[in-house]
């Protein structure tokens, strides 16, 4: 515990440790302090000169971000001082910048745009010839537009501290100033997308998102990432066609700061191709009642065994388990898992190599280690009555294991969300459509066993449902065919 | 409250006098220049301020002003305007982005005039021509290509 200081901010007083900025200090109270360089998970680099704050006992107002605290420190956030400070320094970010919102994909979300209606002036004095930068391609999903940038250096230190490739600098001097590659770099690290979230104005933008739609068209809601055993903290954009348009962190300083990886935000196209539409029977589109009908008759067959991946939430798992448990005991239920590969480990950030959400989940719930529980019911080669298969990985390759079992079975049972190669493999007789994550709600313990639930962003663009329905939905069919018991038998 | 209504005088009610009134002012009115026009054959005098259908301008090199900024979608209270964007040639001198669909719904827009107002390019403006009658939904659906020579 480091030592706390006392404080006043705009007469309030406070305690903060020690070691924190004013600035951090400010914002941990509620008190708004602009800023453009200052990132909470970057080192300070002080250049913007936007977050000005008038200091008690200090002759002019100097930068929150730069400014240790100390103890008795007043702070005035507003006043004319601080005022005329901030207007001055928007003035002259604005010198160069080529106005070109209607154009620009930050527009909306921009802290240029922002700051400019809070503390700018509402008229330009500049007559002069505005200097023009260059425009550039960074790498595979990052582009870059030199007069927009107002050069925070924010993408420079996250190239530096937590990708840690450094492929950028800042290159040239005073207003001639902007940001390059090294020679012979590329900006294609896996997180490069990063430098675009935290471009405080439109100079980095993404070439995957780009033009794609106006900011405020699209509606957010958050959600976690289910890519790898990380559990990244999303925001999902949605525009008004129910399509997804981009991904974006959410802070999160306990699992994913503010980063995530590029993957996790470009892979949400299995949401809306190639999806399971509407439950099949041998094949066939088969109403929800037919399909659970002759779901429940194959569940029945001697030497069942269901087989769960690590994809599934907790929810999900422990309604199976239940269920299973309780209407056939005989049946024993094994897990598996996606491929793990090695961690991409960065300075400050690491892409976890299990491409499951939910492994730990897996072994809380159902107890079983999902290699080991599929090597163990591959090992035993002997025929297996109907396998239920609740699958729910996107882009998933057929292992061999799996296709061994598959290959054992009489039949199959599969819950997933895909139309994809597990349906066309071998003997699937039942297939129920499911949800991706992003229309589900549930729980994912990440690798560090933080338990993390998540709302349904979006409405299903299927006539799937999450499992836990369709268990229940299996439960009641069942519980339908039997003699009624109670008053009335 | 029930007012009794006025007696009518006998004159009145014989009314002939008054029929004879109204037949000499149609009589005065055959003399006269008539209101009504023959339309279509004959088009009315339309003001050069009527907000009629929509144009989109183009600059001195014949592209279109047009940045898709969807400027003119978000002020629109009838959201008639449809624009998807795309990146502009790159022939194109100082440009990035363009509409690769702009389509307005001539049947939902009131002529209000807001998308007009709102375009930072004065790249849309009303022309004063009197909105057209299609036979089908589709053809009152006016795409870039007709709004550009509107």
């Amino acid at each position: 515990m480091t030592k706390q200081v006392n404080m006043k901010i705009d007469g309030k007083d406070v305690s903060v440790p020690a070691d924190w900025t004013v600035i951090k200090a400010c914002h941990e109270n509620s008190v708004e302090v602009p800023h453009y360089c200052y990132h909470p998970d970057l080192s300070i680099a002080g250049n913007c000169r936007i977050c000005m704050v008038g200091v008690k006992g200090m002759p002019r107002p100097v930068v929150a971000c730069a400014q240790p605290v100390a103890e008795g420190m007043e702070v005035s956030t507003t006043g004319k001082d601080v005022e005329e400070a901030r207007k001055g320094v928007m003035e002259f970010l604005l010198i160069n910048h080529p106005l070109d919102c209607p154009e620009c994909d930050q527009s909306g979300e921009c802290k240029l745009q922002d700051y400019s209606y809070e503390y700018g002036r509402d008229h330009g004095r500049f007559h002069e010839e505005k200097v023009r930068k260059s425009k550039a391609t960074m790498g595979p999903h990052v582009k870059y537009w030199g007069s927009r940038c107002i050069v925070c250096t924010r993408c420079v230190r996250f190239t530096d501290e937590v990708s840690g490739e450094g492929e950028l600098n800042v290159i040239y001097r005073g207003d001639r100033s902007e940001i390059a590659l090294f020679p012979g770099k590329n900006l294609d690290n896996p997180l490069s997308m990063n430098t675009v979230d935290i471009c405080p104005v439109g100079a980095l933008v993404s070439s995957d998102f780009l033009f794609q739609s106006r900011v405020w068209h699209l509606h957010s809601n958050p959600s976690v990432c289910a890519d790898c055993a990380v559990g990244c903290n999303s925001r999902v954009d949605m525009d008004a066609k129910n399509l997804i348009k981009r991904i974006v962190p959410r802070r999160n300083d306990a699992v994913n700061k503010s980063w995530m990886c590029d993957h996790g935000r470009l892979s949400f196209g299995y949401t809306h191709e190639n999806r399971l539409q509407k439950p099949k029977v041998h094949g066939k589109d088969a109403s929800w009642k037919e399909a659970r009908a002759a779901a429940l008759e194959l569940l029945s067959a001697p030497h069942s065994v269901a087989l769960v991946s690590a994809w599934n939430t907790n929810e999900a798992m422990s309604a199976m388990k239940e269920f299973l448990n309780t209407e056939f005991p005989s049946i024993r239920i094994f897990g598996y898992a996606n491929k793990t590969e090695a961690d991409q480990t960065f300075p400050g950030f690491t892409i976890s190599g299990d491409k499951n959400p939910n492994r730990a989940g897996l072994k809380q719930v159902l107890g079983v280690d999902p290699e080991a529980s599929i090597q163990a019911l591959a090992a035993e080669n002997a025929a297996i009555g109907t396998l239920f298969l609740v699958h729910n990985i996107p882009g998933f390759e057929l292992t061999r294991e799996l296709k061994a079992i598959m290959d054992r079975a009489q039949n199959v049972v599969l819950l997933d969300f895909a139309s994809g190669e597990l349906l066309r493999y071998g003997n699937v007789a039942v297939a129920l459509p499911t949800l991706t994550s992003f229309e589900k709600s549930g729980t994912f313990v990440n690798r560090q066993g933080i338990a993390q639930s998540f709302e349904p962003v979006m409405e299903p663009v299927t006539y799937g449902m999450p499992e836990t329905e369709i268990v229940a939905g299996l439960g009641t069919a069942l519980r339908a065919t039997r003699p009624a018991t109670g008053v009335l038998a | 409250m029930s007012a009794k209504p006025n007696r009518l005088s006998w004159i009145t009610r014989i009314y002939i006098p008054m029929i004879l009134k109204g037949m000499l002012i149609t009589l005065r009115e055959f003399f006269r220049k008539p209101v009504t026009i023959q339309y279509p054959e004959h088009k009315p005098k339309i003001s050069e301020r009527f907000r009629g259908e929509h144009r989109l301008t183009k600059d001195e090199q014949g592209h279109m002003k047009c940045v898709a900024c969807y400027m003119c979608a978000t002020a629109c209270p009838a959201h008639c305007i449809n624009i998807e964007a795309e990146a502009a040639p790159p022939d194109w001198e100082g440009r990035d982005k363009i509409p690769r669909v702009f389509e307005i719904d001539m049947l939902k827009c009131i002529y209000c005039g807001y998308c007009v107002e709102a375009c930072p390019k004065e790249a849309i403006e009303m022309t004063n021509k009197v909105p057209k009658v299609h036979q089908t939904r589709q053809e009152f659906i006016y795409g870039m290509d007709k709004l550009l020579n509107n």
